[in-house]
């Protein structure tokens, strides 16, 4: 029983660890950092990736079993507990009950028995009565449910749980940029993306303040969605998800090499090859200016002033780099000529699709609900047996309650106060 | 660029919270009960002072003060003052105030020495997510931080009853053991809700502007910890009646790892929440 707390406490130092290790980082990192013995440590005991090594996941399974045989250990017997109202007692019950109370009234059972009922209504009570030969007993509860709360919590952090191993064995991600005009297949997800425009909000002063992109999935050849996605509203089509990432510029070039021309797409930063052993890489400067101390720049994310820098290599040897304007051809070597002759933007996507999600969020919603119930419906249950007397009636009280069972006991009183209080 | 508005009010709400913990201080150095009172108000008018300082930010901004760390540990610190008026006004126990006070005073001073200026909100932050995720966080880290007075009360208490101290002065201004230990746990009932929010809210949020709900990064590792810390809590309380001293202990470890989530993370460790 106590495993439920070593768990939780092992679980809570093993990510104390996850946070202070760097995780995900090369084997080389960790030799400069930690020196070579405590990184074979590392390695062996896989703490460059706790949170997807195999013992953290030994350590999920212990902890949705134990949840889950404590679950199911006391379904039982709290379904009886919540169920089983109406249950009788004799004297003893009433005498042994740790919240109780007796008082006598001058009324006759009957009289008292319906001002009783009527008080627990208006408490928002359940009642049950039984009539005997010498009175009445009375059996009330509310908020029954509460006693579920706990249980719901345990649950739903089993379905969190296994919807997060679940998404992580059968999900997949990846990255995707595409041209303004241009269109991607998403191998792994069966369809294509295009994208029709890009745009950018600014601030005031050149901050960032939204990202668009105008998206079109392509299905087998058919337009099925269009959608503007931004950062924070994301587009979803056969449960795969594309994020708004990051974004960048293209140029378009224009290659004349031996009276042949060629169109090609020069991502920033990104190497594309001329042909006959040459690649280029570029960088645009939509805003061209040359700064203070002397080096290219851009004054404003606007292409007031565009300017394209490119270096060509050699195979691996920078053979030339200079900056062009547009529409002015580049003199490459002796045979060949490039034209940057526009400037388009490209967008950049992360996408991810992840079949755990709905069951991660649905526990993630019982899991409120569940503490909601615990926490905020406390479980009442009130007997009363009301015998008549020679004159009048005695009345016997007992309440259980989980929680609270000093509110509980008041209540009781006040409850029996009203009935035995003497006619006006 | 911050208000002039904004800046004469935020400074005196620091100057009044010094205030009212200096009556605090006074009133249980000297054992008055009427000095505690008089801090409850000058406490109240601090509030009052630093709700107006941050209306007037976010009618500046545009938006709700969430976006930096500064707006953050001073809604922090606001967020303590909540509860901690609630409690007291409910509950009339004028010495947590000795311990709360220096706590706010602590956060709003390091509030003040960040930088203020009111930026423009960056898009992953645009979120309604976000502003319920900041909106439980507050709420939770506010009763958390009652939590941790309540419990430091309990073994300062406690320590006075085994010191064989107990009787007179300052042990008569504090409540019984049983008060401060159920009331510490009517604060962590309240709050544990409130966090397991936190964490859920997000886990969304950064699923709508990232694809991944939960990337273990420092930040929301240590909200785990934190979550983890208080559900032993009321596991150990409900289970094996971990009372009161042991009870007291966990709930200052639990506003200990509240701090280090808060602070320690973002100082010591890095991570994706790097602009909170
Ligand atoms: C190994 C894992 C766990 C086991 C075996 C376990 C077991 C238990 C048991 C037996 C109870 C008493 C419930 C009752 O009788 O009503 C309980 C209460 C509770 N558990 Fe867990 N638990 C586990 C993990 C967790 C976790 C991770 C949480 C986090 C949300 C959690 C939240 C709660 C809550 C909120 C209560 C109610 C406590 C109270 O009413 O004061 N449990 N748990």
């Amino acid at each position: 029983m106590r495993l439920n707390l070593f768990l939780l406490i092992i679980i809570a130092g093993v990510s104390v660890f996850g946070s202070i290790i760097p995780q995900g980082e090369d084997p080389a990192f960790y030799r400069q950092s930690y020196g070579p013995l405590r990184a074979a440590v590392i390695n062996y005991l896989q703490m460059s990736d706790i949170f997807h090594s195999w013992w953290f996941l030994v350590l999920c399974f212990f902890l949705t079993a134990s949840i889950l045989a404590c679950s199911a250990n006391r379904l039982l017997p709290l379904w009886r507990l919540t169920m089983s109202f109406r249950q009788q007692y004799g004297e003893d019950f009433y005498t042994g009950s740790s919240i109780r109370d007796q008082s006598y009234s001058p009324k006759s059972a009957g009289e008292a028995a319906n001002i009783l009922m009527a008080g627990l209504r208006k408490r928002h009570y359940r009642v049950f009565r039984e009539n005997r030969q010498e009175g009445f007993y009375l059996y009330a509860d509310r908020g029954r449910f509460g006693s579920f709360g706990s249980m719901l919590v345990h649950l739903s952090l089993v379905l969190i749980v296994t919807g997060a191993l679940y998404g992580r064995m059968e999900g997949f991600k990846g990255y995707v940029s595409i041209p303004e005009g241009g269109l991607s297949e998403i191998q792994k997800a069966g369809f294509s993306l295009q994208l029709d425009s890009f745009r950018i909000d600014y601030y005031g002063d050149y901050t960032p303040k939204q990202y668009y992109s105008d998206l079109k999935v392509i299905d087998q050849g058919r337009e099925v969605i269009k959608k503007v996605i931004s950062v924070n509203d994301p587009l979803t089509y056969k449960g795969v998800t594309f994020y708004q990432t990051s974004f960048g510029w293209v140029i378009d070039g224009v290659v004349i090499s031996g009276g042949k021309e060629t169109k090609i797409d020069l991502m920033e930063r990104e190497a594309v090859s001329l042909g006959g052993g040459l690649s280029i890489k570029i960088m645009f400067f939509p805003d061209f200016y040359i700064n203070e101390s002397g080096h290219p720049g851009t004054k404003s994310p606007l292409p007031n002033n565009p300017r394209v820098f490119y270096v060509v290599y050699q195979g691996s040897r920078a053979m030339t780099y200079n900056l062009a304007s547009l529409a002015e051809p580049v003199q490459i070597g002796d045979a060949m000529t490039l034209t940057f002759s526009g400037y388009r933007r490209y967008t950049g996507l992360q996408f991810a699709s992840d079949p755990g999600i709905p069951a991660v969020y649905l526990g993630s919603a019982l899991m409120i609900l569940g503490l909601f119930l615990n926490f905020y419906v406390i479980p009442r249950r009130i007997w009363f047996m009301v015998n008549n007397e020679t004159s009048g009636c005695r009345i016997l009280a007992a309440g259980s309650s989980p929680r609270f069972q000093a509110r509980l006991e008041e209540e009781i009183g006040v409850l029996a106060a009203e009935a035995a209080k003497p006619p006006a | 660029m911050i208000s002039h508005w904004e800046n004469n009010l935020f400074i005196m709400a620091v100057i009044v919270y010094l205030a009212a913990m200096t009556l605090y201080f006074i009133s249980v150095a000297l054992r008055r009960e009427k000095a505690g009172r008089l801090a409850f108000f000058v406490t109240l008018g601090a509030f009052a002072l630093h709700t107006a300082a941050m209306a007037v930010r976010t009618v500046a901004a545009g938006r709700l003060p969430f976006s930096n760390m500064y707006e953050f540990t001073s809604l922090f610190a606001w967020g303590i003052a909540l509860i901690f008026l609630y409690v007291e006004r409910r509950f009339a126990i004028r010495v947590l105030g000795a311990i709360i006070t220096p706590l706010i005073f602590g956060l709003i001073g390091y509030a003040s020495v960040l930088p203020g200026d009111i930026k423009p909100l960056m898009p992953a932050l645009q979120s309604y997510w976000l502003q319920i995720h900041v909106i439980t966080a507050i709420l939770a880290y506010g009763a958390f931080g009652i939590s941790f007075g309540l419990g430091v009360l309990y073994l300062v208490r406690e320590k006075m009853e085994t010191a064989g101290k107990a009787g007179g002065g300052l042990y008569s201004l504090l409540p019984g053991l049983k008060v401060l230990d159920e009331l510490n746990y009517g604060s962590i009932t309240f709050a544990f809700p409130f966090m397991t929010l936190v964490l859920i809210t997000g886990a969304i949020w950064a699923e709508r502007a990232w694809g991944t709900y939960w990337s273990w990064d420092p930040k929301e590792t240590w909200a785990l910890i934190t979550w983890i810390i208080y559900a032993v809590y009321l596991h150990a309380r409900f289970t094996y009646g971990w009372k009161g001293h042991r009870a007291a202990w966990l709930s200052v470890i639990g506003f200990l790892a509240v701090l280090f989530t808060y602070f320690g993370v973002n100082l010591l460790l890095s991570g994706l929440h790097s602009y909170v």
